[in-house]
Formats: C-alpha cells, structure tokens, sequence
C-alpha cells in the first residue's frame, strides 16, 4: 500500500516538474527506421525535391558515411545508433489547407502546452492581441501556417522549407548551405542529408517585418530524431524577429535533434533571432532526454547589417551549439546573448564564434551559465580577427554560476587577433549564489525556491532583457521550474 | 637525415623513452599545439648534445643576464659545467649535485621530450627552516661550434624547499653561437611554509626553438612568486604545470614577453587548485612586432573539494604590426562551487591618443612607441615581489626595446 502511494507520488511529481511532458496520438506515415541512400532518396522524393536538392543529399550523405564523430567536446556523448532512428515522420494527411483542417488533436496538444497560439484569439476576433506568425512545426512537418496573407501583403515570404524549394527556387538555391555547407560537421552533413522541414523566411528589399515570426518545434513520435533546416534571408534594408521556442514530450529514449539553423542579412538588414529552449532534460538520474545537436550560423554579408543571437536554453540532455556570426560586410554587427541552465544531470557545450572579417565589424557576447545538481556546462566561443578587419572591436562577458558542490562549470574561449587595430576583450567569472542575497531574501519570508530563482534571474537580466516580451515572461518562468529541487 | 624529425633525434640519442617508434612532433591538429607550428624546427639539422662532447665556452657570454652578487650555476647543452660554476662556496643549508636524469612527469608531448632526451639532471635542495639570501643564477648556455652548429639539448633541474626554507632562483636562457633546439624542464616543489622566488628569462636568438616545462607544487602554506620574461627571437614554448597542493597556498604566476621578426612565444600554464583556500595570480602582458605570434593558453583547473578557491587570471596583449598575431585561450575548469575564478583577455593597440601626446612633447615616433610598449610590459613586471630581480629583469626588458624599437 505504502509502496503503491509512493509510486503514485513520484509519478505525480514526474508529471509535475515536466509540464510539457505528454504525447498525442496522431497517426504517423513513417519511413522504415535507419539510414541509408534509400531512405535519403525516400525523403526527397516524399519532399518532391528539384534534382540538384536530391543531388546535394546524396553528396553529403556521402560524405557523412565517412566522417568520424566529433571528439573535441566536453559532455559524455553516448554512442548514437544512427540505424535505430526514424529519419521520416509526417502526418498522414496532405497538407491543411486551413487552421480548420488542422487534425483538432494537434490544436489540443499545443492548447495543453499553453502554447500561445495566438492565431486563435485572432480567428476567435480578439481586437487587439499581439500578432504572431506561427508556422507550427509537428513532427518535421508544417501543418499550419498563418498570417500568410499579411505577410505577403508585404511581400515577406514565410513557409515551410519544402515548401520555399517549390514556390521560390532560386532563393533557396543560392542560400541553402552557403552558411552552413553540408560538410561542415557530422551533424549538420547529417541534416543536409535527411532535412524534413523547417522554415524558410524571406525578407524583401526596405521591408521592417511587421510583425515577431515564431515556431514552435515539437518532438512527438517517440524515436523520430528532428532535422529542421531553417533558412532566414534579410535583404538589403531589411529587419526581421524570429523565435523560435521548443517543448517535447516525456520519453525514456534518447532523442537526437540535428538543426540548422541559416541566417544571412544584406546591406543595412538586420536579424534578432531568439530562441527558448525547453525540451526534455531526462530524470533526476539523466535517463532519457534529448540530445540538441544545432548547427546556427549567420551570415553579416552587407555593409551595416546586424545578427543577433539570444538564447535560453534550459532543456535537452545534452545541449551543443554556438550560434555563430561570421561578419563580412564593413560595420556590421554580431552579438550572442545566452542564458543556459544544467540541473540534474543535465551537460550542455555551448557558445558562439564571432569571425571579423569586414572592416569596423563588432560583436558582443554576453554568457551567463547556471550549474546546479550534477550538472556539468562549458562555455566555449571563438573571437577571430582576420588582418583585413581593421576597427574591429569584440566584448565578450561570461559569468557562470554554481549551485551545490557536485556540479561543473567551464570556460574555454579562444581570441585570435591578426590586426593591429582590432580591441578584443574577454572577461569571466565563476563563483556560487551569494551567501548574503540568499540571507536577504529568506529573512523576508522567501522561499530557498524562489529565492534562487530570483536571483538566477538577476544574475541573468542583461540577457533576459533582449527577448522579446512575451518570451522573456515564459524564460523567466522556465529559470524557475529548471532549478527546481537544485537547492535544500 | 629522416623525415622524421622526432625520431632522428630519439636515434641520436640512443633512447625513445616513451615515444611510438613511428611518432612525429605534434602539429597544429592537437588541441595542445592549436597555434604553435613545430613546422620550423625542421629548417636544421638538429645533433644531440652528448655527455662525451666538449664545448668551448671560458667564460659567460656578453648575452648572459647578469645579477650581483648572485652564485652562478653554469649549464653549457645541458650539462654542468663545474669550472663555470661558483660551486665551492654554497652557503649553508643549499646542496647542489649533477647526476643521471629521473624519469618526469605525465604524459604530455613536452614530458615524454624531455624524459627521452635529457641526460643529466641538477639537484637543488634548501634545507629546512635555511634562508638562501643570495640568489641562485642557473645560467642555460647554448654553444655551437660554429655560426651554423644547431645543438639540441635538454637539462633538468630540480629544486626542493624543505618546510619553511627559503630562497631567490633565477633561470636565463642564452645563446653563446650557434643556434639551439632546448628542451629544459624544472621539477619544482615547495614544502609547507616554505617561500621561493623563481624566475626565468629566455633570451634566445633567432632561429633557437626551446620547448620548456616546468612543473611546480606548492604544500601547505607556501608562497610561490615567480615570472617569466620571454623576449628571445625564436621559438620559445613555456608550459608551467602548477599544482596549489596544500591549503593556504599562495602563487604568483606572472609574465610578458615581446616578439620580433618571426618570433613565436608561447605561454602555456595550467593551475591545478587540489587542496582548500589557496590562491592563484596569473598576470602575462605581451608586445608582438613584424612577423611575431604570440600564444597564451591559461587554464585554471578547481577540483572537487577546493573550497575557497581564489584563482585570477590576466592576459592582456598588443599588436604593433599588420602581420603580427595573437591568440589567447584562458580557460575555466571547476568542480567546485565555493569559488572565486575569474580570467580577463584583452588584444587591442598602442593607444594612438598617448602616442600624439608624446609626439606633441616632441618625441620621435619610434622612441614615443617603444616608450609605450615598455610601460605596457612593465606593468607585469612590476608583479616581481624581489625588487633585485625586478630592477634586473626592468633592464633586459627595455635593452631589448631598444634594440628593436628605436
């Protein structure tokens, strides 16, 4: 009886600690598990891919077959059995063409999550509320894509990938892979192999975006890894917002999730990129959780163009990316704006890399680490001046924070100056929560919880300040739930 | 000669020690070597020193950094020469003894270099409670026969403080002719209480490659102050393993270094916070001309249980040229959380408002820049805690400014 309450209880506390952690059935059109060239043809064709894009998969999965995996970095990856993963999922039914048509249980998961799908206070004809795009990603397939209309009235392209490869070809065709090339490393070789879907953005001439562009990434076949390739272009003149924020069911598999992520701004365009990340950690003992595995990179090709990364990343068992930002146009801009949170025993290997290429070309990175449980996080970033970016100038601010004496912080930057009027400064801390604001704050009658939470959010203010608003509302909340039972 | 470097001095030697027999020189694809090239050493024709040849050095050459009142030790290709040196008169309490090398420490390229090619090994050893008021000068001489001679050699010194001794030890490195390829490693160990001030000097010429190491632990309560001044115009790798053993423990870690011509400087430290409450300054500034390169890797290492860790970390650094280079990597590895850590990095210019001010006061440019250039370096000088040392190493400093800058 005792043992049965118990189970209960610890179940009830599973359920609890990860809200989003629940799947819906939906009837699933899968292509056989494992990978060979079969199946990467399988999934052009499925895609309905021009030649040149089959071709393009076949050279790098070619290529991938040979690539060994990487060994450099800090977290324990386990052996991935590639063999063991479905590399195509979609649902069944052909593309809605409506909201209606949108498989009812789908709109409820996302309502379950608390999604906000704000489309539907718009279609319910709520006056007022904010407008967001959402281009709703369900298992590597778009099912609903809305605000198409007014986006289009500005002649601003927002689809699904597969979809911008039919209607705009010649975009795709000479931005897809020039970021990110498909033998840049395992894992984006494996996703210009096998991408499903992602989202495509095109940003005319002049145009100021009109509204936040967002996807919702959602993991929800059990054993289907995620291969978005999402490709942002901002021409000249141009400014856009994207986010992009993630929740996934509770599995006990492994899952591998192997993005790219594109972005390429012109002449005076600008792209603010942020993301919140909150996908499925594992258990207390790291069982289960997913593996995010994200190439992102982009592309400061004009004169006074302007990328901006910002990023919570609470989520994933294993968390490895550097949104990166390659500055070739004179004066252009690049920062990095990172919040990432391990508990448990969660890893996570993430950082950016700011290459000054153009002349006066500057970058900020602001990195705040939090480290709680078992955890074991590394910031790890590149600053390169190349000789012919004079006036370069980068700062760059890590600070890590360390909660309980089981966990591991790390910071591994590399500054490469070649000029000699580049200024490059790079600063880090690490040190534990303050012994006196936890004082303080529990000599008012608040919570150890809450406290911690408090402060991890001020620790972290500077980047929260960069989201957008109503992320900043669901990433402060996030900071919360993440450190749950860290303290105590 | 084979194309294997490595290997062909392993043969000369008669020992491979821990080295695979088809093993080469690291290259830039091992993280440890990311941006040091070993590419140059192949330009000569390296022999190995032996202990059965003979050289022709009478008396310290001009190169030589000179302290007074200092007992010299004179190494000539890594091996004592008695006559040279001041060994009848020690003072108390200070032994001194050549012998056949131990086998080292780790498993790092630079470790198994020197295990396999050192042949003699220099003991020092302050006994317990002694002060050594006078510092010891270890003078490392590089000699060839000839102007094209290229001598590879490797020398070993140990130095012992027993519990709360005491003393000054200064390490210089310099060519009398010919050029070197020097693989000099310093066993350091620091018993409780004890206090050292160590300080090395590399001043090597051009086309000279030394890969250093020096390995140091500091128990309990003891002080460490040391610094290196690396102006040499070669290439010249310094790896320091400092491990903060004991509780209490304080080191001073300092350094800079200037680079001319195709020099490449290389400061590669990793401090290892074993025990509670120690404490840790790095604190390197660096000047790259011409060609140069300059290379610092900095890692801080804090393991479990090193509660009330203090460890800091400076690297700041200038390029006066279009083609000079710097690449820093300080890095933070903790495992504990009741820390203070912190690593500043900084590359940046001489500062073209400072340099119009003294021009304004009618200072030519070239003294103007190498006025700049020494206050920079001096800076990290200054962190020196004997001011005997730091007056001497203030003057090798700016002579060699001198000669270059203006």
């Amino acid at each position: 009886m005792a043992t049965t309450d118990t189970v209960e209880r610890v179940s009830a506390l599973e359920a609890e600690k990860y809200r989003y952690g629940f799947s819906t059935d939906i009837e699933m059109d899968f292509a056989p598990k494992g990978l060979n060239e079969d199946i990467v043809r399988l999934i052009s064709a499925k895609k309905e891919d021009p030649e040149w894009l089959l071709e393009w998969r076949l050279k790098a999965f070619a290529l991938w077959q040979d690539m060994p995996e990487p060994t450099w970095q800090k977290p324990d990856v386990p052996q991935i059995d590639y063999q063991d993963v479905y590399y195509y999922a979609a649902p069944k039914k052909d593309g809605p063409k409506s909201l209606d048509e949108v498989d009812p249980k789908l709109l409820e998961t996302y309502a379950k999550l608390g999604i906000p799908l704000k489309e539907q206070e718009v279609l319910a004809g709520v006056e007022g509320a904010p407008r967001v795009a959402v281009d709703a990603v369900f298992d590597s397939v778009s099912v609903a894509t809305t605000y198409r209309k007014e986006l289009e009235s500005h002649g601003i392209v927002f689809c699904s990938i597969s979809e911008a490869v039919k209607t705009h070809p010649e975009l795709v065709k000479k931005y897809l892979g020039s970021v990110v090339p498909y033998s840049d490393n395992k894992h984006a070789c494996l996703n210009a192999a096998v991408f499903t879907d992602g989202s495509f953005v095109y940003i005319p001439k002049g145009v100021k975006c009109p509204m936040e562009l967002s996807t919702y990434f959602r993991i929800n076949a059990q054993e289907t890894g995620q291969f978005e390739r999402t490709l942002i272009i901002a021409d000249e003149g141009s400014y856009v917002s994207y986010l992009e924020g993630c929740t996934a069911p509770m599995r006990d598999e492994n899952q591998l999730h192997a993005a790219v992520v594109e972005l390429i701004t012109l002449d005076d365009a600008e792209i603010k990129y942020s993301t919140v990340q909150n996908w499925y950690p594992g258990d207390e003992n790291g069982k289960g959780g997913i593996f995010n595995f994200v190439t992102k990179r982009g592309a400061c090709r004009g004169r006074n163009s302007k990328i901006s990364w910002t990023q919570v990343e609470t989520g994933s068992a294993i968390t490895w990316k550097y949104p990166s930002c390659i500055l070739q146009g004179d004066n252009s801009v690049g920062e990095f704006y990172s919040v990432a949170i391990t508990n448990n025993c969660q890893q996570a290997d993430t950082g950016t890399k700011m290459i000054h290429i153009g002349k006066n070309t500057r970058s900020r990175i602001i990195s705040k680490g939090i480290s709680a449980g078992r955890a074991d996080q590394t910031y790890r970033g590149l600053v390169r001046v190349l000789p012919n970016a004079s006036g370069a100038r980068n700062f760059t601010q890590c600070d890590s924070l360390l909660i309980g004496d089981k966990c591991g912080a790390h910071t591994i930057p590399y500054i490469e100056s070649r000029n000699p009027s580049a200024q490059l400064e790079h600063e880090a801390t690490t040190s534990r929560i303050s012994e006196d604001q936890l004082f303080y704050c529990l000599s008012r009658g608040i919570g150890e919880e809450e406290a911690v939470a408090l402060i991890v959010n001020g620790f972290c203010k500077e980047v929260m300040q960069t989201l957008p608003m109503e992320f900043a509302v669901e990433a402060q909340k996030l900071i919360g739930i993440s450190l749950e039972g860290s303290v105590g | 000669m084979s194309d294997n470097l490595l290997q062909d001095l392993l043969r000369q030697r008669g020992h491979s020690g821990r080295f695979e027999p088809q093993e080469a020189l690291p290259t830039r694809k091992a993280e440890a070597w990311k941006y040091t090239d070993l590419k140059r050493l192949e330009k000569f024709g390296w022999s190995v020193w032996l202990a059965e040849d003979s050289h022709g050095v009478s008396t310290l050459p001009d190169a030589a950094l000179k302290i007074e009142g200092a007992i010299n030790i004179v190494l000539v290709n890594g091996f004592l020469d008695r006559d040279l040196s001041a060994l009848d008169h020690l003072p108390l309490g200070l032994s001194l003894e050549a012998g056949p090398a131990s086998e080292a420490y780790g498993d790092g390229f630079t470790e198994r270099l020197s295990d396999a090619l050192t042949q003699e090994e220099l003991t020092l050893r302050v006994d317990a409670g002694k002060t050594i008021e006078a510092p010891i000068h270890i003078h490392h001489i590089t000699w060839g026969a000839d102007a094209d001679a290229a001598i590879t050699h490797a020398a070993r010194v140990t130095i012992t403080l027993e519990q709360g001794a005491e003393a000054t030890v200064v390490e210089s490195h310099v060519t009398a002719s010919g050029h070197g390829f020097s693989v000099p490693s310093l066993g350091v160990s620091l018993g409780e209480n004890s206090r050292l001030g160590l300080y090395s000097a590399l001043m090597e010429r051009a086309g000279s490659s030394q890969i250093g190491l020096a390995d140091i632990g500091v128990a309990k309560g003891a002080v460490l102050d040391s610094f290196i001044l690396s102006i040499g115009k070669g290439l010249a790798r310094r790896e320091v393993r400092l491990t903060m053993a004991g509780e209490r423990g304080e080191a001073s870690l300092s350094g800079a270094y200037f680079g001319t011509g195709d020099a490449l400087i290389d400061t590669t430290t990793f401090v290892t916070h074993a025990a509670e409450n120690a404490t840790s300054r790095q604190f390197f500034r660096g000047v790259l001309d011409d060609r140069s390169r300059g290379v610092f890797q900095g890692k801080v290492l804090v393991r479990e249980g090193a509660q009330g860790t203090d460890g800091q970390q400076q690297h700041k650094a200038m390029l006066l040229s279009r083609e000079a280079e710097v690449d820093a990597k300080p890095e933070l590895e903790i495992y504990a959380d009741d820390v203070q850590c912190a690593h500043g990095a900084t590359v940046g210019a001489l500062d073209e408002d400072q340099l119009f001010y003294l021009r304004a006061r009618g200072i030519p440019e070239p003294q103007a820049r190498a006025l700049l250039t020494q206050s920079f370096l001096i800076e990290a000088v200054e962190h020196i805690a004997r001011p005997a040392i730091r007056d001497v190493f203030r003057d090798a400093l700016a002579y060699r400014l001198e000669g270059d800058l203006v």
